[in-house]
């Protein structure tokens, strides 16, 4: 069916122009209104669009959105509250000319704001002059008076900056808020470019818009220049070896529950930087070193994003458990860069917006070239008299870092709550900053489903710049993170208040379009150019966290096979006695033996309840039978209050994932979040279709991502730890799945064997005659070629552990244990199995075999502590602040 | 001048052993014009990997230590000499209004002019710290403190009387608080120890606009009639002082209702306890430590007498 192109008018149908707002997409010339020149070719080519097919743009950015698995606060929230990143399929337009003279007042302020915090932090002379009031400075919590004196690498205190713009209604710029600190958005804005970019490839091409990633390319080589000089270490006489390797340069992140995490692991991943935690840092000698598996690695530079009164528990706050004990002084003695510079973040306040003019005049010798929003810092007399007189037109925020403060829009405040806001203001006038209402301009934005207009719609939106240094100076992204105001509260634009984003599009202008040095723009373009830095071992923390990982993944593996044979063997009438150990006796069916060894290991798997851990039901067997018993296990299966049903596996995989985000590829990442669609609790008792559909299609995920690590994983240490976890957890499971149903003299049990360790397909290849033990034993036991058979575990698992550091001598025990594996394959115990599947077995005659299935279940455990002591020991330690009277 | 010796023993016992530790210690006495230095020695036990001495932000002299091998227990022996003159303190009625100083400080910080050295010295203890909030509850001080701060009542005189009003409304009783009990919490239960009450002070004083700061140092103690002095029977002391314009630093010790004098020993100076804690560190490991501290101040005769070691 041919669908009737938009034409403009029905794009613009429900697009309102408001004469008290700058409209981004159109203006009024006399009567008429027309589209601004740079927005014409886009709107054109949107309009061009069917209406089918620009909805299937917008489904298919949604859903790279989550593939990706961009989010604004991963697992910020321990209910669980995560949010999708809100990203509108339009860019946002600026033309060359326009941004040219942003980029400029952008750069200024840049400058002019490192010029204020050297002085803040050295000579001080703004306050002698009274150029910044002193008691700004000194009432504010951000001043950290143990970094006065510390003179930073080339005297560089900032190097990514951010600032919030907004349009007035006469279409100036004007600045609205400062981020010196650490500003978040720069990776959000380039992983929106690339998901635009791909979403709308024609219009992204044929717009010719400004690239983003040479800007991140120029700050990752302006930060290695920040590493302390190989020479300064000389002359400290320590004669590390270290001179003339690259830099160390990390990512230092609060972790996975921080609200911009996927930002840090982003941006990680992009620079090529090691993601890094407080505690994978330690300070030796006013050194910063990173924690390796092979030993301490020297750090020359942290990108941080921790709030910087959370860095160092030794000499700022100390009930700080993200930070690094010693840092304040490693940065004194010069042997550490920190971006951006801690203490930068007392620029953020608001009361400092007024004093800039005389202090561009005075540092720079320039006019501002790009105004504030009009702000009053209480702290003065005047400004103080002049808020509390016209209070009501005014938005009052507080001048100092406060929790929980948001700005306070006078207007609505109820008469008895303005009054008071007067009375604390008077009391306290050093608190506050009042700042003039912005009506801030307007952007189309693409009508959701669920709206009632059709076509585009006017959203407030803000633009957040950012600048960096590179090796020689500042440079300012061009483009940004646009925020778009909620309808709901159109006057606040702010992630954490809701609303989406924008890709902003700088348009390139004639000259640059041509000039030999700008790199074309490819769609979709993120990856930066290679650079020689340095690679550092394999952090501890991050070694364990793939060790789980790996641990996790197999288990959640073993449990949805287990579930989803037992189910299926529950679909029929046989019988569950899911509370006493008793097993066999009861029930006329011929294969309840087998679903009581099926119920039996999925106790002593944790996927259901162990003996004694089930209280409902008290004293004697309480027999559930046929499809109620189904219904009990699938429950069970889905229990997330439990530790060992599947979706508890599968929240702990995602979490060790998330965790390690920064180190897993975006392809595998999209996998992840699938699983996680599966990872979700059951509010009622699933119907058994219901939950083999979610056993198949978490399997199917958990397949998959082990075939990534087969093939995508470089084999680092990393690889390593991750399989050496599979391969324990997988060795357990064989223990136990083989002691169980080996003992059972029945051919279900024998089938249910085969399922669960997928050997169906391998075992009739080999045995077109039917099943037998002896041969299904040998092919889940001794098969060296089946990665799904004990043997292929205790090999692998000794292999592994010969590559490691030290870990020759953990695999020992594990070649012991293969000895005696190879002598049970010809030994008469065996025999014992080699009965007809219908016929009964002394499983007493197989001792040897069940106490040697034990004796390797026991040998995992040990191996995986002593994994843990060898590899991961420290980090159990946590640090702590002591202080005596 | 009265010279003394001073022991300040800090040992801590961990039940597991520390993999690594972090201290920085505002043990050594400062030198001001009133007090002179004889001799400062730190004595640490395990030996650290690592020393460094500083000056920090409010000009305390600092140590700064590591150890970096497995330990399961800490010793922080500080011995000085130090020599101690009676203050002059001026006549508390002849100082100034209190609100003068409270607006001459204001205005001096506003940036209306350049700033003058020693305002903007006290300016840097004129506002809330860690220790000393003053959120909702800095209105509460201000009223418990406008009974001694009348209108136009000599700044020092009143600062007196709110020494001696928080003496009589507050019981000396080390076991309400801790280090780390918020002023807000002294104020209600009106019991607390020399760092309590002396933050509590400078949260009144700061609640009216001015300037206070915590001194952290030792206090001399006479033991009972007849019996000896005993080695590690005293214990650090911490009193305030309040800036009066023109005149400088004036100091009271709220939990003696007392101007110091040269049974006061002094080691620091801050915005409150935070800044001057005689030994602040971090430790890897050591769960479970536990912290004893001995202080002795045994008056000497002369600056260099060879004073035995007590023990």
């Amino acid at each position: 069916m041919q669908v009737q192109p938009h034409s403009p008018p029905q794009l613009l149908a429900d697009y309102a122009a408001r004469p008290d707002r700058y409209d981004e997409l159109c203006q009024r010339i006399g009567s008429v209104v027309v589209l601004r020149p740079h927005w014409r070719d886009f709107f054109h080519g949107l309009a061009a669009m069917p209406a089918a097919e620009t909805a299937a743009r917008r489904t298919a950015l949604r859903r790279q959105i989550h593939e990706n698995g961009i989010t604004y606060n991963v697992y910020a929230d321990p209910r669980g509250f995560e949010r999708p990143w809100e990203l509108d399929l339009l860019p946002y337009i600026l033309p060359a000319a326009e941004w040219a003279q942003i980029e400029a007042a952008v750069l200024q302020r840049a400058t002019l704001f490192n010029r204020i915090l050297a002085d803040l932090y050295g000579e001080q002379s703004l306050l002698q002059q009274g150029l910044i009031p002193p008691a700004l400075i000194y009432g504010h919590s951000g001043f950290l008076r143990p970094l006065v004196g510390a003179k930073p690498p080339r005297d560089l205190f900032l190097h990514l900056y951010a600032v919030d713009l907004a349009r007035s209604p006469d279409g100036r710029w004007w600045v609205v808020a400062d981020r010196t600190q650490a500003p978040s958005g720069a990776g959000y804005a380039l992983e929106n470019r690339g998901v635009v970019a791909r979403a709308l490839p024609e219009l992204y091409r044929a717009a010719g818009v400004q690239p983003l990633v040479p800007f991140f390319e120029t700050f990752r080589d302006g930060l290695a220049t920040l590493a302390p000089e190989a020479g300064a270490e000389e002359k400290g006489g320590e004669g590390r070896t270290e001179d003339g390797d690259a830099p160390l340069i990390v990512v230092l992140t609060p972790g996975p529950y921080n609200e911009t995490y996927f930002e840090h692991a982003f941006l990680a991943r992009e620079m090529g930087f090691p993601l890094v935690e407080g505690q994978d840092l330690t300070v030796r000698d006013e050194k910063v070193f990173l924690r390796t598996l092979e030993g301490l690695r020297r750090v020359h530079v942290i990108l941080r994003r921790v709030d910087d009164i959370w860095c160092d528990p030794l000499e700022l706050r100390d009930d700080s458990a993200l930070g690094v004990a010693g840092l304040v002084a490693a940065v004194r003695a010069g042997q550490v860069a920190v971006a951006n510079a801690l203490g930068s973040g007392i620029l953020e306040t608001g009361a400092l917006l007024g004093y800039l003019p005389r202090l561009a005049e005075h540092l720079l010798g320039q006019k501002l070239k790009m105004p504030s929003v009009a702000t009053w810092w209480c702290g003065e007399k005047a400004a103080c008299d002049y808020t509390l007189k016209h209070l009501r037109e005014l938005v009052v925020k507080p001048a100092y870092p406060t929790v929980g403060a948001g700005p306070l829009f006078c207007r609505d405040l109820p008469a008895a709550e303005l009054d008071a806001l007067a009375a604390r203001i008077a009391a306290r006038p050093f608190e506050f900053v009042a700042q003039e209402m912005v009506n801030i301009s307007q952007a189309p934005v693409l009508a959701t489903e669920d709206e009632p207009a059709a076509g585009l719609v006017a959203r407030n939106i803000g633009l957040r710049v950012f600048a960096a240094v590179g090796p020689d100076g500042f440079r300012v992204m061009p483009g940004g993170l646009v925020r778009v105001a909620p309808e709901t509260d159109m006057r606040v634009v702010s992630m954490q208040h809701g609303g989406g984003s924008k890709d902003a599009w700088v348009l390139s202008g004639p000259a640059a379009a041509t000039g030999p040095s700008r790199r074309p723009a490819v769609p979709g373009q993120i990856a930066l150019r290679e650079r020689s830095l340095a690679a550092p071992g394999l952090a501890s923390r991050v070694a364990e966290s793939f060790f789980w990982l790996g641990r996790y993944s197999e288990r959640a593996d073993g449990a949805a096979r287990l579930g989803r044979e037992t189910l299926g063997r529950l679909g029929g009438l046989a019988v569950l006695d899911h509370v006493g150990p008793a097993a066999g006796e009861a029930g006329a069916q011929a294969d309840s033996p087998t679903v009581a060894a099926l119920a039996e290991l999925c106790r002593r798997c944790g996927v259901l309840p162990r003996a004694g851990e089930d209280t409902e039901g008290g004293e004697g067997t309480e027999r559930v039978e046929g499809s109620a018993a189904a219904q009990v296990l699938a429950c069970a299966l889905f229990d997330d209050a439990r530790s060992g049903s599947v979706v508890t596996n599968l929240r702990m995989v995602l979490r060790l994932a998330s965790q390690l985000r920064d180190r897993l590829s975006p392809d595998s990442w999209r996998i992840y979040n699938r699983l996680a669609g599966f990872a979700t609790p059951v509010t009622e008792a699933p119907g058994l279709g219901e939950a083999m559909h979610r056993l198949d299609e978490s399997l199917l995920s958990l397949v998959t991502l082990s075939g990534f690590v087969i093939e995508s994983m470089p084999r680092d240490a990393g690889w390593r730890f991750l399989s050496i976890g599979r391969r324990i957890e997988r060795l357990q499971f064989l223990a136990s799945a083989l002691a169980v149903l080996l003992a059972v003299p029945h051919r279900g049990a024998l089938e249910a064997l085969l399922a669960v360790t997928d050997g169906e397909i391998r075992y009739r290849s080999r045995h077109a005659r039917g099943l037998a033990p002896r041969p299904v034993a040998e092919l889940v036991m001794f098969d060296g070629d089946n990665p799904r058979a004990l043997r292929y575990q205790l090999d692998s698992l000794i292999d592994h552990l010969a590559r490691l550091p030290d870990g020759a001598a953990l695999g020992e025990p594990l070649a012991a244990l293969m000895r005696e594996l190879d002598a049970v394959t010809d030994c008469d115990c065996l025999a014992g199995l080699a009965a007809d599947g219908q016929a009964t077995h002394d499983a007493a005659a197989c001792g040897a075999v069940f106490g040697l299935l034990q004796r390797i279940w026991s040998a995992g455990n040990a191996l995986s502590d002593a994994i843990s002591q060898r590899y991961f020991t420290h980090l159990d330690a946590r640090s702590h602040a002591t202080a005596s009277r | 001048m009265q010279f003394y010796e001073l022991l300040h023993d800090t040992t801590y016992r961990y039940t597991s052993p520390v993999l690594l530790s972090q201290q920085v210690a505002h043990l050594r006495p400062r030198e001001i014009l009133r007090q002179r230095l004889v001799s400062y020695v730190l004595e640490i036990d395990p030996a650290p990997a690592q020393r460094r001495e500083r000056t920090d932000f409010f000009g305390n002299p600092v140590s700064c230590f590591s150890l970096y091998a497995p330990h399961d227990r800490l010793t922080v022996r500080a011995r000085s000499r130090v020599g101690v003159l009676a203050p002059d303190w001026p006549a508390p009625a002849a100082s100034l209004p209190w609100e003068a100083a409270r607006d001459y400080l204001l205005d001096a910080l506003s940036g209306h002019a350049p700033l003058q050295a020693e305002a903007r010295d006290a300016g840097q203890y004129r506002f809330a710290s860690p220790f000393v909030a003053l959120g909702a509850e800095a209105a509460r001080y201000a009223d418990y403190a406008l009974q001694c701060f009348t209108p136009e009542r000599p700044l020092l005189e009143a600062a007196a009387a709110l020494s001696a009003r928080i003496h009589a409304d507050f019981r000396f009783d080390p076991a309400a608080t801790d280090v780390a009990t918020p002023v807000a919490q002294v104020f209600a239960a009106r019991r607390g120890v020399c760092q309590d009450f002396s933050q509590l002070m400078i949260a009144c004083l700061r609640s009216l606009g001015l300037a206070a700061r915590y001194v952290s140092g030792y206090l001399l103690t006479e033991p009972p009639p007849g019996q000896a002095r005993l080695v590690g029977a005293d214990a650090s002391h911490a009193w305030v002082g309040v800036w009066c314009p023109g005149v400088g630093w004036v100091e009271f010790d709220p939990t003696n209702d007392m101007q110091p004098g040269d049974g006061h020993i002094t080691l620091a100076w801050g915005r409150d306890y935070g800044d001057v804690c005689p030994l602040r560190g971090v430790i890897l490991g050591g769960a479970g430590h536990a912290a004893e501290v001995a202080v002795t101040v045994m008056p000497v005769e002369a600056a260099c007498d060879d004073i035995r070691a007590p023990h």
